[in-house]
């Protein structure tokens, strides 16, 4: 069998040794699995209140029922293109999108469906940190389980940047205009999708597919529209002249190729599953250490006593999944339902 | 008459298993989750048993917890570099049992140009539960990712924990990883990413799956990610069995080092040895058993070349202090061949530093 190489886990150190541990699954790998099924009296109820959110028939998240009269919210940044949720007795509909809350990726939904059973949120307690907790599905076992790891925090750093790694990338480093509107192309990677376009250092990228460019973070939020594949057209400025260039867009994974790229903790946390594209910037976030797929991010997360914590919003890590607390998704739900937050506006 | 006496065993077995059953069993029933259990739970109540346990143990172990921020000097490999890692701290005077890896630079790709004692972080701080930084200097290492440090600095005066007003540290006990067996719940603590603030270690809940003896390894299910190394893995009764080293690929695949290890070589640890090298190096010199006075010298030796003469008291071994002969020999560990190493003597009343550029030990036949 081939010897995997091993990760050390000092942070910002990471160190691939000559020899490998087995990998042989052994019994205690079935003991972990039954526990689901000890969780189905504490699920039961918040199950009732959990759709899978599809995208062209495809499961793209899982959403939570918070209104009797069909208002759904589920994780945003993956919805594109004609959606619907299916219940748990099978019944589907089609969904309106009626507004998204970038920072907390909460998306509102709303299908037209009366009687619907929502979801009350906990009030939040203290001394949560080990306790059981599992992520809903449409089944009658939860999709996930595992325990609290940290209580509801702030993020900080490099955790409270709102990025998508899932966007499409062109393969450049951006830098601040000092004076004016747009954003300083610093350097083009070497087979970068913008080199193939023959973008260069020193443009200034002035629209991204007809918007205006206001600044490296707004260059970044108008990116996370686009996916690998798409083709963009980018105005930039190049001396004295106006050019467009159109560019295809490539994959995080593509630039990887570049060795300045690596990041040893980023291929530590992609060891043992995908995670959310979307995994950063929340306002709060809870941390469990369930296994939780990108795709079944947006359902209720319970403890034993069937008390709803929160919307499960990404899974962040190798060791953690996060999920938003119900106390904060409330005054987002209402911004939300009031029109706030509508599609296409910046906020 | 045949069909009337096999009949009785199946009807003792099944007004047993019934007893079973009308035996009433209360909503509130609490379960103690057996810390050396190696089942999974089979009711709810036993998962709300296994629940307080952890919960208990967490409060227990949490303040000995402490992540580790290193600072690395440049070397041949590249410019100075910082990392970070966890530890558990261990006994009351301050020693911290954490990974190998996290106090000594592990070179890219294989064997190091630099010895350990050049590896070394220069800066280390311990990150205490409430955020406090204290500092902390690198002990002895093993080859099986085992490290050993000791805090210099003193308890803030707003610790609480017991003994804190009379500098003492907060202990997590070391349990018995040799009779852990598969399946036996365990608890992870760490700073996966890094110290962050707001977030306490982090905790993860998983289960032992077993010893790999060509790693010298524990593997568990307790999901660690870098920045948890050196933090410690702990049984039901709150002892800490391992402390984080590496990862496989898959979830299921995390090592620990296992206690037992830090056990063994506890005292060498202290003392600062670096054990384990598969490099002697030679110094051309031996010494009394009284003093740190050097017994004889080898002639055209290491020492020799140095200008060392036998009668030398060692005041310095590459710039530390010698205490006691008895620590000199673990100071000597740790080193490459062709080092240059400054050593301060007292001869005759005068203080002298000369440089002695270590040799590889000659290999006997």
């Amino acid at each position: 069998m081939k010897r995997l190489p091993a990760q050390f886990l000092a942070a910002a150190l990471g160190v691939f040794l000559a020899a490998g541990a087995s990998s042989a699954q052994t019994s205690t790998d079935n003991g972990k699995r039954r526990l689901p099924k000890l969780f189905a009296e504490a699920v039961a109820s918040a199950t009732e209140s959990t759709v899978r959110v599809q995208v062209a028939n495809k499961d793209v998240a899982l959403g939570t029922v918070v209104s009797p009269d069909g208002y759904i919210l589920t994780k945003g940044s993956e919805l594109r293109g004609d959606i619907s949720c299916v219940f748990r007795d099978g019944s589907a509909y089609d969904a309106r999108y009626l507004g998204y809350h970038r920072p907390s990726d909460l998306a509102l939904l709303k299908v037209d469906a009366e009687a619907l059973k929502p979801v009350t949120f906990a009030e939040p307690k203290a001394g949560i940190i080990g306790n059981w907790v599992a992520a809903t599905g449409i089944t009658s076992e939860p999709v996930a389980v595992g325990v609290i790891s940290a209580a509801a925090r702030k993020l900080y750093g490099e955790q409270s940047f709102i990025d998508n790694t899932n966007k499409g990338y062109l393969g450049i480093i951006l830098g601040d205009i000092a004076d004016g509107d747009g954003v300083l192309v610093r350097e083009v990677s070497k087979d970068a999708p913008a080199s193939k376009a023959n973008m260069k250092a020193k443009d200034v990228i002035l629209e991204l597919a007809g918007k205006a460019v206001k600044g490296r973070d707004n260059m970044i939020e108008l990116m996370e529209n686009y996916r690998p594949g798409d083709t963009i057209t980018v105005k930039i400025r190049r001396g004295d002249e106006e050019l467009e260039l159109k560019i295809k867009l490539g994959s995080k994974a593509d630039l990887n190729k570049d060795p300045k790229n690596i990041d040893r903790s980023e291929i530590q946390n992609a060891m043992g599953g995908a995670l959310s594209g979307r995994r950063t910037g929340f306002p709060m976030v809870i941390q469990h250490d369930t296994v939780l797929k990108p795709t079944d991010c947006g359902g209720p997360l319970v403890d034993l006593d069937g008390k709803v914590l929160g919307i499960n919003i990404a899974r962040a890590g190798r060791v953690e999944s996060w999920t938003i607390p119900g106390d904060v998704v409330l005054p987002i739900l209402k911004d939300l339902k009031a029109g706030k937050y509508p599609l296409g506006k910046k906020d | 008459m045949v069909a009337a006496r096999s009949l009785r065993p199946i009807l003792a077995a099944a007004l047993i298993g019934l007893a079973g059953l009308i035996t009433p069993v209360r909503a509130d029933e609490k379960i103690v989750w057996k810390s050396d259990r190696t089942s999974s739970p089979e009711t709810v109540a036993e998962l709300k048993g296994l629940q307080e346990q952890v919960k208990k143990i967490v409060q227990q172990v949490s303040p000995s917890t402490v992540g580790l921020i290193v600072e690395f000097p440049a070397d041949d490999s590249g410019p100075a570099e910082s990392g970070a890692g966890s530890g558990v701290i261990v006994s009351e005077d301050g020693l911290v049992l954490t990974a190998a890896h996290v106090i000594c630079k592990e070179p890219e790709g294989g064997r190091a140009r630099q010895s350990y004692r050049r590896r070394v972080a220069r800066e280390i701080k311990v990150v205490l539960s409430d955020g406090t930084l204290v500092d902390a200097k690198g002990l002895g290492v093993n080859r099986v990712d085992g490290g050993m440090l000791r805090i210099t600095g003193k308890p803030p005066k707003t610790a609480s924990w017991p003994g804190a007003k009379d500098g003492k540290w907060p202990v997590a006990k070391i349990g018995d990883s040799d009779s852990l067996k598969e399946g036996q719940w365990v608890v992870s603590l760490g700073h996966p990413g890094g110290p962050r603030k707001d977030r306490p270690p982090a905790v993860r809940v998983g289960r032992y799956i077993t010893y790999i003896k060509s790693e010298t390894a524990i593997r568990t299910d307790c999901t660690l990610v870098g920045g948890d190394s050196g933090g410690p893995l702990f049984d039901l009764n709150g002892n800490v069995v391992g402390i984080h080293s590496r990862i496989g690929l898959f979830l299921t695949n995390n090592m620990h080092v296992p206690a037992a290890i830090f056990q063994e070589q506890w005292d060498r640890l202290v003392r600062g040895e670096v054990i384990g090298q598969r490099v002697i190096v030679e110094t051309g010199f031996t010494l009394n058993e009284d003093a740190a006075t050097l017994k004889s010298i080898v002639e055209e030796g290491p020492a020799a070349k140095a200008g060392l003469e036998e009668g030398d008291l060692i005041l310095k071994w590459n710039g530390e202090k010698v205490k006691k002969v008895e620590d000199l020999a673990a100071m000597l560990t740790g080193f490459e061949p062709n080092e240059v190493v400054p050593v301060e003597i007292k001869r005759d009343g005068q203080t002298m530093t000369l440089k002695l550029t270590l040799a590889k030990k000659p290999t006997k036949k």
